[in-house]
């Protein structure tokens, strides 16, 4: 029994919609959150969004090498700066483009407690925080895109 | 003195648990020290490392069962009851060979000698009870709370056995838990410079052990039941040393060519150091360093015995190492400080250390390390990441990141010395990287990723 989850890939209507927040953290949250995190590591991912697995909520999970961040309803309070770079999609496999984005970020979200976290990113952080916060309204980062192309593998 | 009734082994197993217990000792290290001092006999020594290891192992179990029959709550109790209580019941749980009046009577006095003749009553009733209706103790129920079964069963923390849960399923976190209880198997490497692993065999014979080739590394070699060695000749000959296979695998996979310049950034005591120095056949130059001075003269004693002299140690943090040294490497091998969650069998302590939040303080330490150490690679050099560790925070979490942020460096395909069966390893060693598991492989749970840079670093 493997506990990874099925990725949706492009063409899915739930990668379109605006998701709904989280009301009460029961076990299924945590279950859907645990099942996130082993799915970004097993599709070597730095980051995944809840629509990505099929589930119309405001849930992400990132790793960018600090270990796992656990956002549940994320929204960012504070940016500055800008930085363009790279960027990929589980959900858009073998495409990449250059997105222009903040360089600096600060997120306000619950953790798996139901805990207030704030979380200040900079770099890859804060690239992949706004990449997964941006799948929660439905957006990709084709939309937000300059420049896309095939990506090397 | 009343002391003098008490077993040798169990007051020396005694002080260890209570050094790990009260002051953080590390249990094999505490043992080690005090088997050079006290001179046991062989039995004696067997009984002690069964207790000491033991104890710890099953530590979550025998509080679950000590809560059942207790008046007073396990954490409640004081420092020394608690380990002379704990140390009873798993004697009377797990040890047939110990009858059970025994395991009582030798608490009791043991309490007396440590002066708590108030509660030796209490250590006496309680053990008396537990041994009376041991066949029929009651554990939670794994229909209706299988983590907690679980952790309760393989004596492991709950966060830990629902994690593992989540990604392996029930039978294979069973049998991770089964296997991280068990001793694990003592594995030796050949000293190619001075031995074939052929040679070598025959000589441990004669020296009395029972030997067989590792399946997984050539110069490794299985020493068949034992949980310690005695000291041999051809060790301090320099004809092999201590090393678990995932540990040479790590250096087999990097395999400098001889001549080459090699940094180990976090050389540790110097297993892998050591062995990357033989399989260079000690031509070329490997630059040792670690943040520990006291871990670096290990290496240095390392290489003495074994009669390397490419080696030179250098105390460093990987994290602020020279502008001389950037783009300076043909090899590097970053095997990073980690949880250890994957040699659990090896540390029984550790188990009950680790907490949660301390993945992610590894992750940022461990990518610091990665990051910093990757610019003293030449272009076109390889690097190979490694942990000891079973969680993916710290081992594809931090690899994943690092291929994102430094953008001149390329996973590249393992070239491992032994076949695999696991389809899922097989794709994953194309990709670059390899998930080794004490129960799947038989290994000390053991991450590697190989990483070659293509391009100059900003």
């Amino acid at each position: 029994m493997m506990a990874a989850l099925k990725i949706v890939e492009l063409g899915e209507p739930v990668l379109r919609q605006q998701c709904r927040k989280v009301t009460v953290i029961n076990k299924k949250i945590k279950k859907l959150l645990d099942g996130m995190r082993e799915t970004m590591y097993r599709s070597n991912g730095v980051g995944l969004a809840a629509p990505q697995v099929g589930v119309s909520k405001r849930i992400v999970v990132v790793d960018v090498g600090k270990g796992v961040w656990e956002l549940i309803n994320p929204e960012i309070v504070f940016q500055e700066g800008e930085e363009m770079g790279v960027e990929g999609c589980l959900s858009i496999p073998g495409v990449a483009g250059e997105v222009n984005r903040a360089a600096r970020v600060r997120v306000r979200a619950l953790d798996r407690q139901g805990r207030q976290q704030v979380i200040t990113a900079e770099g890859l952080g804060a690239r992949a925080l706004q990449h997964e916060i941006d799948h929660l309204d439905g957006i990709l980062f084709i939309d937000r895109a300059v420049k896309i192309g095939r990506q090397e593998s | 003195m009343s002391g003098s009734k008490v077993s040798p082994a169990r007051k020396a197993a005694l002080r260890v648990l209570l050094a790990v217990e009260k002051d953080g000792a590390y249990a094999n290290l505490e043992l080690r020290k005090l088997t050079r001092t006290l001179k046991l006999g062989h039995s004696d020594m067997a009984l002690l490392t069964e207790l000491v290891y033991g104890t710890l192992r099953r530590q979550g179990t025998l509080d679950w069962v000590i809560e059942q029959y207790s008046t007073v709550p396990v954490s409640k109790m004081n420092y020394t009851i608690r380990t002379i209580i704990r140390m009873g019941v798993y004697q009377l749980l797990y040890l047939d060979r110990v009858p059970s009046r025994a395991a009582c009577s030798e608490a009791v006095e043991l309490a007396k000698s440590r002066g708590i003749h108030g509660l030796s009553g209490f250590v006496n009733a309680l053990l008396r009870s537990i041994s009376r209706s041991k066949d029929s103790i009651s554990y939670p129920d794994p229909d209706k709370e299988l983590a907690l079964y679980l952790s309760i069963k393989y004596s492991h923390p709950l966060w830990l056995v629902e994690r593992w849960l989540m990604r392996f399923g029930k039978e294979e976190t069973a049998s991770l838990c089964a296997v991280n209880n068990e001793p694990p198997p003592v594995v030796l490497r050949c000293n190619t410079l001075k031995t074939t692993p052929g040679h070598l065999r025959k000589k441990l014979k004669e020296e009395g052990l029972k030997v067989r080739p590792s399946a997984l590394v050539p110069e490794g070699i299985i020493v068949e039941k034992r949980s310690f060695l005695p000291e041999l000749k051809s060790f301090r000959d320099g004809y092999y040393a201590v090393q678990d296979e995932s540990s040479m695998i790590a250096s087999s996979v990097l395999n400098p060519v001889p001549g080459a310049f090699v940094i180990d950034a976090c050389s540790g005591p110097g297993g892998k150091t050591t062995h990357l120095a033989q399989l260079m056949k000690n031509r070329g130059r490997i630059l040792a360093l670690d943040v520990h001075e006291h871990r670096l003269k290990l290496v240095d004693g390392a290489c003495r015995r074994l009669g390397m002299t490419i080696v030179k140690t250098r105390h460093l943090d990987a994290r602020e190492l020279p502008n001389k040294l950037s783009e300076r490497a043909d090899y590097i091998l970053v095997d990073v400080p980690c949880s250890g969650l994957g040699v659990i069998r090896r540390r029984p302590e550790l188990r009950w250390r680790v907490e949660r939040g301390d993945l992610s303080r590894h992750a940022v330490q461990q990518m610091e390390i990665l990051g910093q150490a990757s610019k003293c690679l030449k272009t076109g050099g390889l690097l190979l990441y490694s942990t000891c560790s079973t969680e993916p925070e710290e081992n594809i979490g931090v690899v994943n990141s690092f291929l994102m942020e430094y953008t001149g460096f390329k996973s590249e395909e393992l070239r491992l010395p032994f076949p695999l069966v696991n389809s899922r390893d097989k794709i994953d060693v194309k990709k670059g990287f390899l998930q080794l598991l004490p129960h799947q492989h038989g290994t000390d749970g053991f991450f590697l990723a190989c990483l070659r840079k293509t391009k100059e670093s900003r």
